[in-house]
């Protein structure tokens, strides 16, 4: 009898203890197969018999975006149903846990990091997909293939791009107007550029109460510069060459933009502005000049002055950075058929637009790039110069995408910020990064 | 000892006055700060005073696209499995510790106190590997869980206060046939039970602000708790705007109001459970 | 069944929940790491048997890693030990016969209450250079403060100020143990013509020593597992970029976050985490 009761209560202690457990997940957590949650793609989801989960990073209109392109696609394939996981920051490292816990997303928002994946075989090839639907990606992203070089490794491709656009300049027309300096082109070189910002920066005794130019430690600011100057972060065999002439050059110039000429804000005064982008500063009218990607627009629309948009300058050759994201399936798909049904659709002319009618972002397709409903966009100001986007595509440098693009950027963020801060000085720094750049690769 | 001077006096007042307001700045900035108003917040001239009282800021998180009544429920659900778990399973084990004789209860009870010793460190990559292999990546579970196996600390803490009820009324209800468990719930519990309250106060106040855990766990915005959440909020830019930092203040005032209450209502049974046991200094 | 079998089942049934966890949890959960950290697993391709190999990387190359440990220990030791005297020194004013001191108590409390998440999202802009209220405020007696966050000699005493903010939560346990200290000890040492502060130093510190002990070890504890504020102030928005600048704040949990959770070295993080352990 006592042992009975012993037992009963075992019993009863292991059910309460799977209840408690259990609870809480039900309501939040849909399970690999379940259908899409609610709220998101309603209509179809009674119907959706292959789920799909897609993985994206980013802002609300992302998010909506993104919402919307997918909507458009179970429209027309009701038997799917997608669920959205939106991963506003940490996204890799999120992204990795989802793996390893094997719940991965079927669809990979992917972006320079495509190798970490790749290289562990997280992703898979594409190209049978593409033989199989006869895509032609050159028709599809312009004769250079756009991203798809960058997201390929020995010519297998991992990832179809999906939103793209190069590092381009953004300059405040009024305050150029103003100080009676000609608008920015692509033949601009770092010293018509540096003239430019000495001009367009006003004083206030030692304040500073606009900026001609803005960038930081993020590293398609820097790195555009490296490249202009004819310098490179790899060789072409892959092995680091951040301490060459032409780098360390190029450092010390877009360092001297801050602390010699001081026409830029230094970290110190992007603390005291609560913000470590220059995005918002631009859009506050505190900067007349700033270099960002093409998704900087969206934060444009509603600006009071008027403004436009340039191919990036150049000292040795022209240079930006091409960047945007693409997708990419999960080795672990259950419906990798389906996933890139929908990838084909993202980055077709079709699921492309809303990227457009949104103002979120360039597109990756180049037909969708070279639309009209790209290229006249209605903005608050005049027309822009759309074709700047274009022009800069052809400037973009191949970026050194490496399995171990986390760690480089650690080791780059960690030397470059004392350089940034103007605690060390630029040679001994790029000296170091390539040494630890030389262990890490040779690991 | 009850007479003081006038000098002693003042200076006395006077360092506990200034002490004050300088620990009380930083939340009156808080304050301040999440009842600005949005215009305030992108030109970042928040003031010490308040000047503005947008109140409406603290209807606006709940009702915007990053859903602070999504985070405030599943920090809910959190926080409540984790104060049941620590205090159901613990006080059990306590009990069983304090009371019940077996073979091998000194070599766990030594075990048990060893891991108070073990820095978190060392479990952290092959608890967060285990929880993903058993496909508990994005949920509560791995935050969760752990507490239905009981906290080594406030086993600790229990045990003592249990060991200090007479034994004698473990005895007379025994003669009236109560077996263990019955004894726990029927003497045990209602002895110990402002104890109880400190391990669940405890157990609150440890889950309430969890960082680390969901920061590993969850990815999903749609589950992440209110710390998280308020976090995100902070780090996420819009293009061309600079994080709304009134929201991120009213979302850290949604996080300490609890807190504060929990002090409050709570003070009496920590005192009581002052932290070695009741009886300090004299011994 | 005998009486004494009985209760020792009892004993066991009661005690499964916490030996389960502690076999899953924490000694299993300790071999698998020992274990994990020779190998050079990725968490996601096949794990690679490299010996002591992590081991070795630590000791002679590693310098980030000992940086961390050292400005782990400085902060923890600085910060306990400073937070300490403060309300000791709190304590003793407190202590005194004052109107309203439970009233002090709660003012200096509130801001233990406030958890690390929002505590770090406030502190980040008092520390700002020029518009932080810390900085304006050392402005007022013409101090022209430091950067702060941004500067490496700086950044650590910033956590550690951040730290004493917190000081309430260590006031109210002292207070706790000075209430059970019976007045005649006082009323004693008062007919010996001891001062108020000589009674402090005589009577109430040795007798708070318990006290004091404990709140320091469960401090250090605390300290040492430092990982939030980090997250949260010292980032520059990079997404790698966490414990600057120069890794001048980098501490152990963020460099074990790293390592783990963003480089995914599984087998170097568990290393790092056993090196601790010893």
């Amino acid at each position: 009898m006592k042992l009975l009761k012993v037992l009963a209560i075992a019993v009863v202690f292991s059910v309460l203890i799977a209840a408690c457990s259990a609870a809480p997940v039900a309501p939040a957590a849909p399970a690999a197969d379940a259908p899409a949650v609610e709220g998101q793609a309603t209509e179809a989801a009674a119907a959706g018999s292959v789920p799909l989960k897609l993985s994206f990073w980013g802002s609300d209109l992302d998010s909506q975006v993104y919402q919307q392109r997918v909507d458009q696609f179970i429209a027309q394939n009701p038997d799917v149903s997608v669920e959205l996981i939106y991963i506003p920051s940490d996204y890799s490292q999120k992204v990795q846990t989802m793996i390893a816990g094997g719940t991965p997303p079927d669809i990979i928002q992917l972006s320079e990091d495509v190798h970490s994946y790749s290289s562990k075989g997280q992703i898979i090839p594409l190209n049978d997909y593409i033989a199989q639907d006869n895509i032609d990606l050159k028709a599809r992203y312009g004769e250079t293939g756009g991203l798809t070089t960058a997201y390929s490794a020995d010519g297998t491709l991992y990832a179809m791009p999906d939103r793209g656009g190069a590092l381009i300049l953004y300059y405040n027309k009024d305050m150029f107007d103003q100080a009676g300096v000609a608008y920015p082109t692509a033949d601009w070189t770092w010293q018509e550029f540096l003239d430019a910002a000495q001009k367009l920066t006003v004083r206030d005794g030692d304040a500073v109460t606009q900026y001609g130019f803005a960038a930081g430690g993020w590293w398609p600011w820097w790195m555009s510069f490296i490249y202009q100057n004819g310098g490179a972060i790899l060789d072409a065999s892959g092995k680091p060459v951040v301490n060459s002439p032409e780098v360390v050059e190029a450092i010390q110039f877009y360092n001297d933009l801050v602390y010699k000429h001081k026409v830029a804000p230094s970290p110190e005064d992007y603390a005291n502005l609560g913000t470590n982008s220059p995005d918002p500063l631009f859009a506050q009218g505190k900067v007349a000049m700033s270099t960002t990607g093409f998704w900087g627009i969206g934060g444009l629309k509603d600006a009071t002055f008027n403004w436009d948009i340039a191919p990036l300058f150049r000292n040795k050759a022209p240079a930006t950075v091409l960047f945007g994201s693409g997708f990419g399936i999960s080795k672990d798909s259950k419906h990798p058929e389906a996933a890139w049904k929908l990838i084909e659709y993202l980055t077709s002319e079709e699921g492309q637009a809303p990227i457009v009618e949104n103002k979120q972002d360039a597109p990756a397709n180049i037909a969708t790039l070279n639309s009209d409903a790209f290229l006249q966009q209605s903005w608050s100001s005049k027309p822009i110069n759309m074709a700047a986007l274009g022009q800069s595509a052809d400037a973009a440098f191949a970026l050194p995408l490496t399995p171990k693009w986390n760690e480089m950027m650690s080791i780059f963020d960690t030397e470059l910020g004392e350089v940034f801060a103007n605690r060390a000085e630029v040679q001994p720094a790029m000296d170091s990064i390539q040494q630890q750049l030389e262990e890490l690769f040779a690991q | 000892m009850n007479r003081m001077g006038m000098i002693d006096r003042g200076v006395t007042y006077l360092f506990l006055t200034v002490l004050g307001l300088l620990l009380a700045a930083p939340f009156v900035y808080m304050i301040s700060m999440a009842l600005s108003s949005d215009a305030t917040s992108a030109q970042l001239t928040f003031t010490f005073i308040p000047r503005e009282f947008e109140f409406g800021n603290f209807v606006r998180v709940f009702t915007s696209r990053l859903n602070f009544g999504r985070f405030l429920w599943n920090s809910l659900i959190l926080v409540f499995f984790a104060v049941i778990g620590q205090v159901f399973v613990s006080s059990l084990v306590a009990y069983a510790f304090a009371r019940l004789r077996a073979p091998g209860k000194e070599v766990i009870f030594i075990l048990l106190l060893s891991t108070l010793m073990i820095p978190a460190e060392v479990t952290l990559i092959p608890q967060f590997v285990l929880f993903s292999k058993l496909g508990w990546v994005n949920t509560l579970l791995p935050i969760i869980v752990p507490n239905f196996f009981g906290g080594a600390y406030n086993i600790f803490l229990l045990r003592q206060f249990i060991t200090r009820i007479p034994v004698e009324l473990d005895e007379a209800a025994q003669i009236d046939g109560l077996n263990y468990f019955g004894i726990y719930a029927r003497i045990i519990v209602p002895l110990i039970f402002p104890a109880l309250v400190a391990v669940a106060i405890f157990t609150f106040v440890w889950n309430w602000g969890a960082f680390f855990g969901p920061l590993i766990y969850i990815n999903d915005v749609e589950k992440m708790p209110l710390a998280l959440g308020v976090q995100i909020l902070s780090a996420t830019n819009s293009a061309g705007q600079i994080p709304p930092w009134n929201l991120v203040m009213v979302g850290a005032l949604i996080l300490t109001v609890p807190m504060i209450l929990v002090y409050f209502f709570g003070q009496r049974f920590m005192d009581q459970f002052s932290l070695t046991g009741g009886s300090v200094g004299v011994k | 069944m005998t009486r004494k079998k009985k209760e020792a089942l009892w004993f066991y049934l009661l005690v499964l929940p916490w030996l389960f966890g502690f076999v899953t949890l924490t000694l299993g959960a300790m071999i698998y790491s020992f274990a994990l950290s020779l190998t050079n697993w990725d968490l996601f391709t096949t794990p690679g048997f490299v010996g002591f190999d992590n081991y070795v990387r630590l000791f002679t190359k590693d310098k980030i890693f000992w940086k961390a440990v050292y400005n782990t220990l400085f902060y923890a030791s600085i910060s306990v030990v400073a937070g300490m005297l403060f309300s000791l020194c709190i304590g003793y004013f407190l202590n005194r016969p004052v109107r309203g001191s439970s009233l002090y108590r709660t003012l200096y409390y509130i801001p233990a209450t406030v958890p690390a998440v929002a505590s770090a999202l406030l502190f980040k802009w008092l520390l700002a250079p020029d518009v932080g209220l810390i900085n304006r405020f050392l402005a007022l007696f013409g101090i022209d403060g430091p950067a702060w966050l941004l500067d490496p000699a700086w950044v650590k005493p910033a956590l550690i100020l951040m730290s004493l903010w917190t000081v309430g939560a260590s006031i109210t346990l002292l207070m706790a143990g000075m209430k059970s200290i019976p007045t005649e000890f006082y009323e004693a040492a008062e007919l010996d013509g001891a001062s108020p502060p000589a009674q402090y130093y005589r009577i109430t510190l040795p007798l708070l020593t318990p006290v004091i002990f404990f709140n320091l070890i469960i401090g250090m504890i605390g300290a040492l597992q430092i990982f939030t504020q980090i997250y949260i102030m010292t980032g520059n928005g990079g997404a790698s970029s966490m414990g600057g600048p120069n890794n001048a704040s980098m501490m152990i949990v963020p460099y074990l976050f790293n390592n783990g959770f963003r480089f995914y070295k599984m087998g170097y993080a568990s290393a790092i985490a056993w090196i601790l352990f010893y």
